[in-house]
C-alpha cells in the first residue's frame, strides 16, 4: 500500500482543488436531480393551484437546474482535469528524480523494456485521482445532501436511498472488483501470449518463411483463447451492471411506495408524492462510477508498486563523492582488473597501460570483454577486483559526472532525445549555429540538415528513431566533434558506414583526436593500420598488445 | 459518415444484430409503459386520494417492467458483445490470412510495427465500435422516434419542442466536434514529443549524467511536464464543449417541456396523467443521444480503425496458381526479362535475365539499396514478377500454390528471427516430421553443436524473449541449421556475413559450405569473402545486373 500512500500524498498538495472538483461534481448531480425533482413538484402543483402566478418559483427552479447542470459540469471537468494533470507531472518528475541517482547501474540491460512500462505505469496513475479519489469525494457529497433531503421529506425513501448507495458503491463494486481482478491476471496472461506469438509471427516472417503456416495456426488459437477470456470479462460486467439496474429499480419503485404511504397516511403533501421517488433515483448517478473506483485502485496499486520496486534497488554509483579530482596527463592504467556480468566472468586480470596522447585499438569479437572496458572506463559498471587509474585519478574516488568533464565518449547506441537537432547538440556543449554547423560538415551530415527545411530546428523522434541509422552515427560524432575533452572513447562507431564513408570519416577523426588520448573499440581490422597500438581480447584476457604491423 | 465494413455479416451477426434492435425496441417500450404506470399510479393518489392498498397491483406491474426495462437493456449488451467478438474473430482471422499471403519485408513488403497495431488495437477498436457505438447509434435512431410517437398525440406541444431541439443539438455537436478535432490535431505531435522526452532522458540519463546535464533533464523534465499540462488543458477547454453544448441543451430542452407543460396544466388544456407521463419521458428521450455524444471520439478512432484495417485488407498481393512442384534434386533456376516494380516508391528492377544451373552458387555484389532483396524476393518465389518470368526447373513460379513455394525454398534471410522457446524448438518449428535427433545430426554436420553445448542447457537453452540472447554469428548458424535440417534443395541467402566478427565469420562460412553442397543457391553480399563459395558471380547497381567471370 506505500504506493497509494505516495500517490494520496501527492494528490494532497491540491486539496483545496480537490474540493472544490468534488463539490462542482456534487453540484453537477444535484442539478439534474433537483430538474427531475422541481419539474415534478411543477406538474403536480399545476394541477391544483388556480393561477400560473403561484408557480413562477418552481419555474424558475426548473430554468435553473436547466441552465446549470451543464455549467457546473464543464467547469468540474476543467478542475479535476488541471488536477489530474498536475499530479501527472509532479509523478513524471518525481519519479525521475529518484531515478537520477540510481543510473548507470541498477536497471542493468533490461532498460529499454524496464521504461516502456515505466511510462505505462505513469499512463495509467495519472488517472489515479480522477477515478480512485474524485468519484468517491463526489458518492459521498451527494449521498449526504440526498439523505438529509429524503429524511425531512419521507424518512423511508431515505433509509431505501443508503442502502442502494451501500450496495452499489461498496458492496457490489468490492465483490465484483476482486472477481475482475482475479480474471484480469488470466486476460492478462492470455494477451501476453497473444501478443508474442504474435509479434514472433510477423518479426520472425522472413526467417521462418517456409514454416509460418503452422505459426499462424498457433496465433488464431491464442487469439481465440484472449477472447474466451475478454469475454468472460465482459460477461461479468455485464451481471454488474444488470445488479446495479435491477438495485436502480428497487430504489423507484419502493421509494415510490413508502411515499405513497406516506401521502395516504398525511405524513406528506401529495404535490411531493412524484418527486421523491424521481430525486433518489437519479441520485444514483453519482455511484455509477464506483465500480471503476475500485477496479482502478486495484490496477493503480500494482503499478505504482512496479514503479517503487525498480527504485528501490539500492544505488550501486558512486554519487556520495565531491571531492574535485586532480587530472593529470598520466593516461589510463588498468591493473589486474577482474569483473563478472551475472556471475560469468566478463575480464579476467585485465592489465594495460595506455600513454597520454596515444591512440590505441581495442580489438576483439563479441563476448571478448572489449566492451567491457569501456563500460568500466565511463563508470557504467564497477570492477570487482583490480584497480582503473585515468590520468592519475582512481576511477573509485570521482562520480560520473566528473569523469564526463574528462572523457568523450561515442557508443554504437547514440543518445539522441526527442527534441530539435540543435537541442541535441546543445546537450553537450554551449555552442552557436556556426560552431554546430561545423560539427555536422566534419561528421557528414551538414547536407543533409542543410536540405531540410527546419535546418538545426528539425525535430527528432524518441530516440532519433526518424533519422537512418548511419545518420544517428553522425549526430553522434558531431556531438563528440563539440567536445573538447583529453580522453576520447569510441565504441564501434563507425560500424554499419560503408566503405566510402568510413575513408572520408576516419581522418578527420584520428585529426580531431590528434592531442588527445583515443581508445577505439572495433572488430574491423581494415581500421588497424590507424593506430598506433592494438590490444587484442579474447574470452576476457588481452591476447596481444603490441603496433599493427607485428601483429600482423 | 461513410463506412466500409472490412467483413461481411454471417448469418448469426445478423440474428445478433436483429437482437440488438430488436431488444433497443423493447427496451423504449417498457420504459414508455413504465412511465404510464407512474403517472397513473401518482393521479389516482395524489389527486384522487385513493389509499395504496387500490393501487397495490399497478406497484407490482411497475416493479415488474423496470426489472424489463434492466434485463432487455442487458440483453441488447449482451448480444452486442457476441456480435463484436463474431466480427473480431473473422476479421482477425482474415487478417493474420491476407499478412500470412503478403509476407514480410521480402515479400510484399508489410511491416511488422503496423501489422502489430492493426491486430491489437486495431480490432480492438472493433469492438468498441460494434459491442458499444453500434447498439447505441440504433437506440439513438430509434428511441427518439418511438417516443416522439406516443407523446405527439398525447401533448403535440411537447412533442414538437422536443423534436425541434435534436437536430439543434447535433447541428451544435458536429460544429464544436470538427472544431475541437483540429485543434486537438495541432497539439497532438507537440504533446507526443513531451512525453517521448521522458523515455530518451531516462534510457540515457548515464549520458546526461556524463555531459553534466543530469540535473538540467530533470528540470526539463518537469519544464515539460507543466508544458504538457497547460497544452493538454486548453484542448480540454475546447473538447469539453461538445459535452456542455449536449448537456445544456437536453436540460433545456427538459426545462421548456416541464413549465409549458405547467402552465397549460393550470389552463386546464392538458390533464395531470398525461402531463406527468410526458414530463417522465422527456429525459428519458435525450439519453441515447447524451450517451452517443460521450462516445463522439470513440466513434472517430473505431472509423479511422475500420478504414486501416479495409486499406489493408484490399492491399493488392500477388495472383498465384495452384500447381505444386516437388523437388527430388537441386532444381535449375531462370528469370527471363523479369522486372518488378514498387508502386510506393517508384523503384524497379527491370529486364533481369539469370539463369542458376542445378547444383550451382551464384553470388550476388552491390551496395545497399540496388535491387539485391527484390531479386531475392523473385528468385524464392515470395514477389512474383511483374513482367517477364521466373521458372524454376522450367515451372512457372506464377503457377505455384503459396504453400507448395513454402515447402520448396530454403531462405536466409539479414535477421534470423529468435523465437522463444528451446534451441530443439527454433530448428523444429513446429514441424512433426522433424525429430530431435534430425536437429542434432544437422547440428554436428554444420559445427553448430560446438555452440550449442557451450549454452547453459545445451539443446534444451531457452532462447529468445524471457531466454538467452544469441550472437550475430549463432542466429546465423540457428537460420542455417533450420535449412538444413529440412533438406531444402533451393536455397537463398541475404548477407550471409554481414555483421560478424572474424570468428563467427569463418564459422559461419564452413557452415553454408556444407549446406550449400548439391544444392542451388543464391546469395548476395557486400562482402568479398564469401566469392569463394561462387560458381559464378553478378554485380548490382541501380536494379541491372551485370556479369562478373569467376575471377578472384
Amino acid at each position: 500500500m506505500d504506493g497509494i500512500r505516495q500517490l494520496v500524498h501527492m494528490i494532497k498538495r491540491y486539496k483545496g482543488q480537490v474540493f472544490l472538483a468534488g463539490i462542482l461534481g456534487a453540484c453537477t448531480i444535484l442539478c439534474s436531480v433537483g430538474l427531475l425533482g422541481a419539474s415534478a413538484v411543477l406538474i403536480s402543483r399545476a394541477a391544483i393551484v388556480p393561477a400560473v402566478l403561484e408557480l413562477m418559483t418552481l419555474v424558475a427552479l426548473v430554468r435553473f437546474f436547466g441552465i446549470f447542470r451543464a455549467v457546473f459540469r464543464y467547469v468540474e471537468r476543467l478542475v479535476s482535469h488541471d488536477v489530474t494533470l498536475k499530479v501527472l507531472a509532479d509523478l513524471r518528475s518525481w519519479y525521475y528524480r529518484r531515478l537520477m541517482p540510481l543510473l548507470p547501474g541498477a536497471v542493468g540491460n533490461q532498460g529499454a523494456k524496464l521504461f516502456k512500462n515505466i511510462l505505462n505505469d505513469v499512463e495509467l496513475l495519472q488517472f489515479f485521482y480522477l477515478r480512485v479519489v474524485a468519484a468517491p469525494l463526489v458518492c459521498v457529497l451527494v449521498l449526504f445532501v440526498m439523505t438529509a433531503v429524503l429524511w425531512c421529506l419521507v424518512p423511508g425513501a431515505a433509509v431505501i436511498l443508503v442502502l442502494a448507495f451501500l450496495l452499489e458503491g461498496l458492496v457490489f463494486p468490492l465483490l465484483f472488483g476482486l472477481q475482475q481482478k482475479k480474471h484480469a491476471a488470466t486476460e492478462q496472461n492470455a494477451q501476453e501470449d497473444f501478443y508474442r506469438l504474435t509479434s514472433d509471427f510477423l518479426l520472425g516472417f522472413d526467417s521462418v518463411w517456409f514454416g509460418a503456416k503452422n505459426k499462424v495456426q498457433d496465433v488464431k488459437q491464442a487469439r481465440q483463447n484472449l477472447y474466451r477470456r475478454q469475454r468472460t470479462s465482459r460477461n461479468l460486467d455485464s451481471i454488474l451492471n444488470l445488479c446495479n439496474g435491477l438495485t436502480g429499480a428497487a430504489v423507484l419503485s419502493g421509494s415510490f411506495y413508502v411515499t405513497a404511504l406516506a401521502v395516504n397516511a398525511g405524513a406528506l403533501n401529495g404535490v411531493y408524492l412524484v418527486m421523491v421517488p424521481l430525486i433518489a433515483w437519479s441520485a444514483l448517478e453519482a455511484v455509477q462510477p464506483m465500480p471503476l473506483a475500485v477496479r482502478y485502485l486495484f490496477e493503480s496499486q500494482l503499478a505504482m508498486d512496479d514503479m517503487l520496486q525498480v527504485v528501490s534497488t539500492p544505488a550501486r554509483g558512486r554519487e556520495d563523492i565531491c571531492d574535485i579530482p586532480d587530472w593529470k596527463q598520466e593516461g589510463i592504467v588498468f591493473d589486474k582488473v577482474r569483473f563478472a556480468y551475472q556471475e560469468t566472468p566478463v575480464l579476467r586480470d585485465v592489465s594495460f597501460r595506455i600513454q597520454p596522447g596515444e591512440k590505441v585499438a581495442i580489438l576483439g569479437g563479441i563476448g571478448s570483454g572489449k566492451s567491457t572496458v569501456l563500460n568500466l572506463l565511463l563508470g557504467f559498471y564497477r570492477q570487482d577486483g583490480g584497480s582503473i587509474t585515468l590520468d592519475g585519478v582512481s576511477l573509485d574516488a570521482v562520480n560520473v559526472e566528473q569523469l564526463g568533464s574528462h572523457l568523450a565518449v561515442v557508443r554504437q547506441d547514440c543518445a539522441l532525445f526527442s527534441g530539435s537537432i540543435r537541442d541535441n547538440l546543445r546537450y553537450v556543449a554551449d555552442a552557436d549555429d556556426d560552431e554546430m554547423k561545423e560539427a555536422l560538415r566534419k561528421a557528414g551530415l551538414l547536407d543533409f540538415v542543410e536540405q531540410l527545411p527546419e535546418g538545426l530546428d528539425y525535430m527528432l523522434q524518441e530516440s532519433g528513431s526518424n533519422l537512418s541509422g548511419g545518420q544517428k552515427k553522425r549526430m553522434a560524432l558531431a556531438q563528440l566533434f563539440l567536445q573538447d575533452k583529453p580522453v576520447v572513447l569510441l565504441d564501434e562507431v563507425l560500424e554499419g558506414l560503408d566503405e566510402r564513408n568510413i575513408s572520408s570519416i576516419l581522418p578527420t577523426l584520428m585529426e580531431y583526436c590528434k592531442n588527445r588520448t583515443m581508445l577505439y573499440i572495433t572488430h574491423d581490422f581494415s581500421v588497424l593500420d590507424y593506430f598506433d597500438r592494438v590490444i587484442e581480447f579474447r574470452d576476457g584476457a588481452v591476447v596481444y598488445d603490441g603496433t599493427q604491423s607485428i601483429r600482423h | 459518415m461513410k463506412m466500409e465494413l472490412p467483413v461481411r455479416f454471417q448469418k448469426n451477426d445478423r440474428l445478433y444484430l436483429a437482437g440488438v434492435v430488436l431488444s433497443g425496441l423493447l427496451e423504449a417500450l417498457l420504459i414508455i409503459l413504465q412511465m404510464y404506470v407512474i403517472s397513473g399510479i401518482a393521479d389516482a393518489v395524489f389527486l384522487k386520494g385513493m389509499p395504496v392498498s387500490a393501487v397495490q397491483n399497478e406497484f407490482f406491474v411497475l416493479a415488474l417492467l423496470m426489472a424489463g426495462v434492466v434485463v432487455s437493456a442487458r440483453l441488447g449488451g449482451w448480444l452486442a458483445d457476441g456480435l463484436a467478438f463474431s466480427v473480431k474473430d473473422a476479421v482477425a482471422s482474415l487478417l493474420l490470412d491476407k499478412m500470412d499471403r503478403l509476407g514480410g519485408v521480402y515479400g510484399s513488403g508489410t511491416d511488422s510495427g503496423s501489422c502489430m497495431m492493426l491486430l491489437t488495437d486495431g480490432v480492438e477498436r472493433l469492438e468498441e465500435f460494434f459491442a458499444r457505438l453500434l447498439p447505441q447509434a440504433v437506440k439513438t435512431a430509434l428511441v427518439p422516434v418511438l417516443f416522439f410517437i406516443f407523446i405527439f398525440p398525447v401533448d403535440w406541444v411537447s412533442g414538437l419542442l422536443l423534436l425541434i431541439t435534436v437536430p439543434i443539438i447535433i447541428a451544435f455537436m458536429m460544429l464544436i466536434g470538427r472544431f475541437s478535432k483540429s485543434a486537438s490535431e495541432k497539439q497532438w505531435r507537440v504533446l507526443n514529443r513531451i512525453s517521448g522526452y521522458l523515455h530518451d532522458a531516462m534510457v540515457y540519463l548515464p549520458w546526461l549524467k556524463l555531459w553534466g546535464k543530469a540535473e538540467e533533464s530533470a528540470a526539463q523534465v518537469e519544464k515539460l511536464a507543466n508544458d504538457f499540462r497547460v497544452r493538454t488543458l486548453k484542448v480540454m477547454q475546447v473538447a469539453f464543449l461538445s459535452a456542455f453544448v449536449l448537456e445544456f441543451f437536453t436540460m433545456i430542452g427538459v426545462a421548456l417541456v416541464a413549465v409549458t407543460l405547467g402552465v397549460r396544466l393550470v389552463e386546464g388544456m392538458v390533464d395531470f396523467q398525461m402531463a406527468l407521463f410526458v414530463i417522465l419521458l422527456a429525459p428519458e428521450f435525450y439519453v441515447p443521444l447524451r450517451t452517443l455524444g460521450g462516445k463522439y471520439h470513440d466513434s472517430i478512432r473505431a472509423m479511422s480503425a475500420l478504414k486501416d484495417i479495409s486499406a489493408f485488407l484490399n492491399r493488392a498481393e500477388p495472383v498465384r496458381g495452384n500447381d505444386a512442384v516437388i523437388f527430388q534434386k537441386a532444381p535449375a533456376v531462370e528469370l527471363n526479362q523479369a522486372g518488378y516494380r514498387y508502386a510506393d516508391s517508384g523503384f524497379t528492377l527491370q529486364n533481369i535475365n539469370l539463369r542458376l544451373e542445378a547444383g550451382t552458387n551464384t553470388v550476388i555484389f552491390g551496395e545497399s539499396g540496388c535491387g539485391k532483396s527484390t531479386l531475392l524476393g523473385l528468385v524464392s518465389g515470395m514477389k512474383l514478377a511483374d513482367t517477364g518470368t521466373v521458372s524454376w526447373d522450367g515451372t512457372d513460379v506464377k503457377q505455384l500454390s503459396l504453400n507448395n513455394v513454402r515447402e520448396q525454398i530454403g531462405f536466409i534471410g539479414q535477421e534470423i528471427y529468435v523465437f522463444s522457446g528451446s534451441v530443439y524448438d527454433n530448428i523444429i518449428l513446429g514441424d512433426g516430421t522433424i525429430t530431435k535427433e534430425m536437429v542434432e545430426e544437422a547440428c554436428v554436420k554444420l559445427g553448430f553443436d560446438r555452440v550449442v553445448e557451450k549454452l547453459e542447457q545445451g539443446y534444451d537453452t531457452m532462447l529468445g524473449e524471457g531466454g538467452r540472447g544469441l550472437s550475430g554469428g549463432q542466429k546465423r548458424m540457428l537460420g542455417i541449421a533450420r535449412i538444413f535440417v529440412r533438406n531444402k534443395y533451393l536455397v537463398v541467402c541475404d548477407e550471409p556475413l554481414a555483421g560478424l566478427d572474424y570468428i563467427s565469420e569463418r564459422m559461419v562460412y564452413q557452415a553454408l559450405q556444407t549446406l550449400l553442397e548439391g544444392r542451388t543457391a543464391l546469395l548476395v553480399s557486400h562482402r568479398e569473402e564469401i566469392v569463394h563459395l561462387a560458381d559464378q558471380i553478378y554485380w548490382m547497381e541501380d536494379g541491372c545486373l551485370k556479369k562478373s567471370g569467376k575471377t578472384i
